[in-house]
């Protein structure tokens, strides 16, 4: 090789002196030109090299001039000796090659080249070298590569935005207006917000795609407004999609004269945490009690309005010169401090009844004062008190009013010689007073809880079992009725006793059933003295009669002994047959009064009236109560009556009849009147006789009322007027 | 009417007002009767146990004290009785419903018609409707 190698770099040498001499101008555009040149021989050494190549390498020329490249820039032989080999070999050129190597220059800098490479001929046409033209496009390279980076960094940071990003280029009109933008470029949020998932918007039209965007009277103005102007804008703005709303903050700026950067950003998050916070805010602000903030020495920083006002503050600005303790009378500003404040920073919270005085009127407002600590919801650290506080003067002045009530009911219930009992629905006995606990022997704690009549009221004076549903008390709960009677109820000792009771419901708003009211009394008193009463006048009875009997037998005796006219006999004992059957009337009603129709049936039952029946009288009027004495003087004096009519007048003959008959008079008394008919002609007496001044004096005089006796021809009349002072008004 | 069955007949009438026991006595006898008179409890119970007689005729009260016991006595031996009260005769205690009763003051036919009917005599004794 170095046989051929001699002869060829020494006619390549010749061959370019004489070319040099021949083209000598040309060496000066050789070594000055831009682009690094040389010329290298069959065994790749430089034959020649320009300063621009040289300084490329980072060598002197004469460094190159007969060494190897493989010598020179061994970076770059590994790429190029192959190629350059295959120009020699072949005679094929070699056109924009590009190389990378290092260079003695800059080592550690990679430098790009786009070489030439040309094959030399001698006169033969046989190869004798290469000409080498490089030009250098390192910074060239170095900056496409940077693009790229750019570009590259610019992709993911887009991709990893949350926001939607796109980059929108303006169409215009012919007249140069905006009309329209396409899509260039979106990122993948923007895909998804725009509801285009992995569709291409680009080259897109806007406003086909989105036609909403035309009518939209502040969106498309403004990216018209921004890439005509510059003017960028930012704009919040709710979105409807699949059916609920969205927020959205639409950022825009410009990039250059046709083109708009968009930045989308879902706000709705935020949006809805404001709209809560405002929502809450109003809610405050409206509440119709005090809400307040502090900070935790008691400054007050927030008062609602509901709050200044019941406090006689006017300004927010007056709140924020207040604190907490302000609030309060003097007593109950010294426990915050104290007591109220150290619990709600220590325990979290603090709940009481305090009474703030307005701080305008110096009025004092019971209140329910709640308080709570509030942490920062990151450091947890105490940061704030909050204040609820109720205003309670209405339910303080019902609770006194009902305080009241009780203690009027119980006054009434405690002193009260009537025990009251209280049932609920199921019969348990809920309430006793204290007359209850004396009668029953049960303290309310004993009995509480119990079924009443299982305690007090279970069995009969015989020892029976007295089941609750046979028990009237519990009969008058089920027919929802008050319901009295007397019943004995069984004592804590195991004595019967007995009562009056009265067992009324307690009935709900609705009507509905809920409990008893028992009132019981205790009757054993009243029971002994009506029987003791019944037995005194059954005795004083029976001593009248026993007395009547003896006067009767003395008359009866004496006048056996001492022969009289045969109707004297009669005569007195009819009359104290008379006495003693209206005793019996009177008797039988305890000596209170008695019926006047019992009255009239009794004192004519000699006379022919028998089971209250008769055909000789006809007795007529309303039931009317008299007094014991207007009884015993009417019985007499109807007596009278009938003695002198069945010796003279209507019963004196087979079909003459009485008449009595009885109305209620305009002054609240009874007029009666006797009246014969059917009887023989009468005829005035000459001589009053006994009977009729019994009547007439008698009967007016123990009546106090005026008694009319007339002999009129066809039968006797009686008028007898009984004043009212002579009637009872009820049947006791 | 047959002849008057009340002559000799054997009468305890237990009474304790002397008045009405004369006069009673006196009457029964005019009608001729033999009569017997205890005014208390004791002495009636005697006669009532230990004599015979054909009726009897007993104040329900004697001075404070019920004459049910000669009552008891009487039924016992079969003598008819007849009750007199003061007490009315709505009130009367006891029980003895067959038994007629007599209000006093009474009238003295009264009485001797109703110890006629008691004796079987003038058709079956009616109780008095009062």
């Amino acid at each position: 090789m170095s046989d051929q190698a001699e002869p060829s770099a020494s006619k390549l040498k010749a061959g370019l002196k004489r070319l040099s001499k021949r083209l000598g101008t040309l060496d000066q555009v050789y070594d000055s030109a831009p682009i690094g040149l040389c010329v290298l021989d069959t065994d790749l050494r430089f034959v020649r090299i320009n300063q621009r190549l040289a300084d490329i390498n980072g060598l002197p020329i004469d460094a190159h001039l007969g060494r190897l490249v493989r010598e020179v820039v061994p970076g770059l032989a590994t790429s190029s000796e192959a190629l350059l080999r295959r120009v020699l070999e072949t005679g094929q050129p070699v056109m924009g090659a590009e190389v990378s190597a290092e260079t003695p220059a800059e080592p550690g800098r990679l430098r790009h080249w786009l070489e030439n490479w040309q094959p030399l001929h001698d006169a033969n046409g046989q190869i004798i070298g290469v000409n080498v033209a490089v030009l250098d496009v390192t910074a060239q390279k170095e900056a496409e590569a940077a693009l790229r980076e750019s570009e590259a960094r610019f992709r993911a940071s887009q991709e990893l935005l949350p926001d939607g990003f796109c980059i929108l280029r303006a169409v215009r009109a012919a007249s140069g207006e905006v009309a329209d933008f396409v899509w260039e470029f979106s990122n993948r949020a923007a895909f998804q917000l725009l509801n285009a998932d992995s569709e291409d918007l680009e080259g897109k039209s806007v406003l086909e795609r989105m036609p909403a965007h035309r009518d939209n009277p502040v969106l498309f103005p403004r990216y018209a407004l921004c890439v005509q102007t510059g003017a960028g804008s930012s704009v919040e703005m709710p979105y409807e999609q699949h059916g609920e709303v969205r927020w959205y903050n639409n950022a825009i700026a410009r990039i250059d004269p046709d083109r708009i950067g968009v930045l989308f950003r879902d706000i709705t998050a935020r949006k809805t945490a404001e709209h809560e916070r405002q929502r809450l805010a109003s809610i405050v602000e409206s509440a119709s009690d005090f809400i307040g903030v502090s900070d935790l020495a008691m400054n007050v920083i927030f008062v609602n309005s509901c709050g200044m006002k019941l406090l006689g503050m006017e300004s927010a600005e007056a709140v924020r010169r207040t604190r907490i303790p302000d609030y309060f009378a003097p007593g109950d500003a010294l426990r915050i401090e104290t007591e109220v404040v150290p619990a709600v920073l220590g325990q979290g919270r603090w709940t009481g009844e305090l009474s703030f005085r307005n701080m305008k009127t110096g009025r004092l407002v019971p209140v329910i004062y709640d308080a709570f600590r509030i942490d920062d919801p990151a450091s947890g650290a105490p940061a704030n008190i909050a204040m609820l506080t109720r205003d309670i003067s209405e339910r303080k002045q019902s609770e006194d009013r009902l305080r009241d009530s009780e203690r009027r009911l119980s006054a009434v219930l405690n002193n009260t010689r009537m025990a009251v009992f209280m049932m609920n629905a199921d019969q348990h006995c809920v309430y006793m007073n204290a007359a209850a606990e004396a009668l029953s022997g049960y303290s309310l704690p004993e009995i509480q809880g119990r079924v009443l009549h299982d305690v007090i009221h279970h069995s009969y004076p015989d020892g029976r079992p007295y089941p609750l549903h046979d028990c009237p008390i519990d009969r008058g709960l089920n027919d929802q009725n008050q319901v009295q009677g007397e019943e004995n109820f069984v004592h804590k000792n195991g004595r019967f006793y007995a009562v009056a009771f009265t067992a009324s419901p307690i009935r709900d708003s609705e009507g509905g059933i809920v409990g008893t009211v028992l009132e019981v009394r205790d009757i054993r008193q009243e029971k002994e003295d009506s029987l003791r009463l019944e037995m005194m006048i059954d005795e004083l009875n029976h001593r009248v009669k026993n007395s009547l009997a003896t006067v009767q037998s003395i008359v009866w005796q004496a006048l056996r002994s001492h022969p009289v006219a045969s109707g004297v006999k009669e005569a007195i004992e009819s009359r104290v047959m008379a006495l003693s059957r209206s005793h019996d009337l009177l008797t039988r009603r305890s000596w209170s009064s008695a019926p006047l129709g019992e009255v009239v049936l009794k004192s004519l039952e000699p006379f022919g009236i028998t089971d209250s029946h008769s055909e000789r009288f006809s007795i007529e009027g309303p039931e009317v109560h008299l007094r014991p004495n207007a009884a015993l003087a009417l019985s007499l004096g109807l007596h009278e009556l009938a003695t002198n009519a069945a010796k003279y007048g209507a019963l004196a003959t087979e079909k003459g009849i009485v008449r009595v008959t009885w109305q209620p008079g305009l002054d609240g008394g009874v007029g009666l009147l006797w009246r014969e008919e059917g009887g023989p002609p009468v005829e005035p007496p000459r001589r009053r006789g006994f009977g009729s001044k019994l009547i007439e004096r008698g009967l007016a005089h123990e009546l106090n009322g005026a008694v009319r006796l007339t002999y009129a021809p066809g039968g006797v009349a009686c008028e007898i007027e009984v004043p009212p002072d002579n009637l009872r008004s009820c049947d006791r | 009417m047959s002849a008057d069955i009340l002559p000799g007949r054997r009468i305890l009438v237990v009474e304790d007002e002397m008045m009405v026991v004369m006069m009673i006595e006196q009457l029964l006898e005019e009608a001729g009767c033999t009569v017997t008179a205890a005014g208390r409890l004791e002495q009636a119970l005697v006669h009532a146990q230990a004599e015979r007689f054909d009726a009897a005729l007993l104040d329900v009260n004697l001075n404070g004290e019920w004459s049910y016991p000669v009552g008891d006595v009487l039924a016992a031996r079969g003598i008819p009785f007849v009750f007199a009260t003061g007490y009315g005769v709505d009130g009367l205690p006891g029980d003895y419903p067959d038994v007629p009763v007599m209000a006093k003051p009474f009238k003295d036919h009264e009485l001797l018609d109703t110890l006629r009917a008691l004796l079987g005599g003038s058709g079956a004794f009616e109780r008095d409707p009062r």
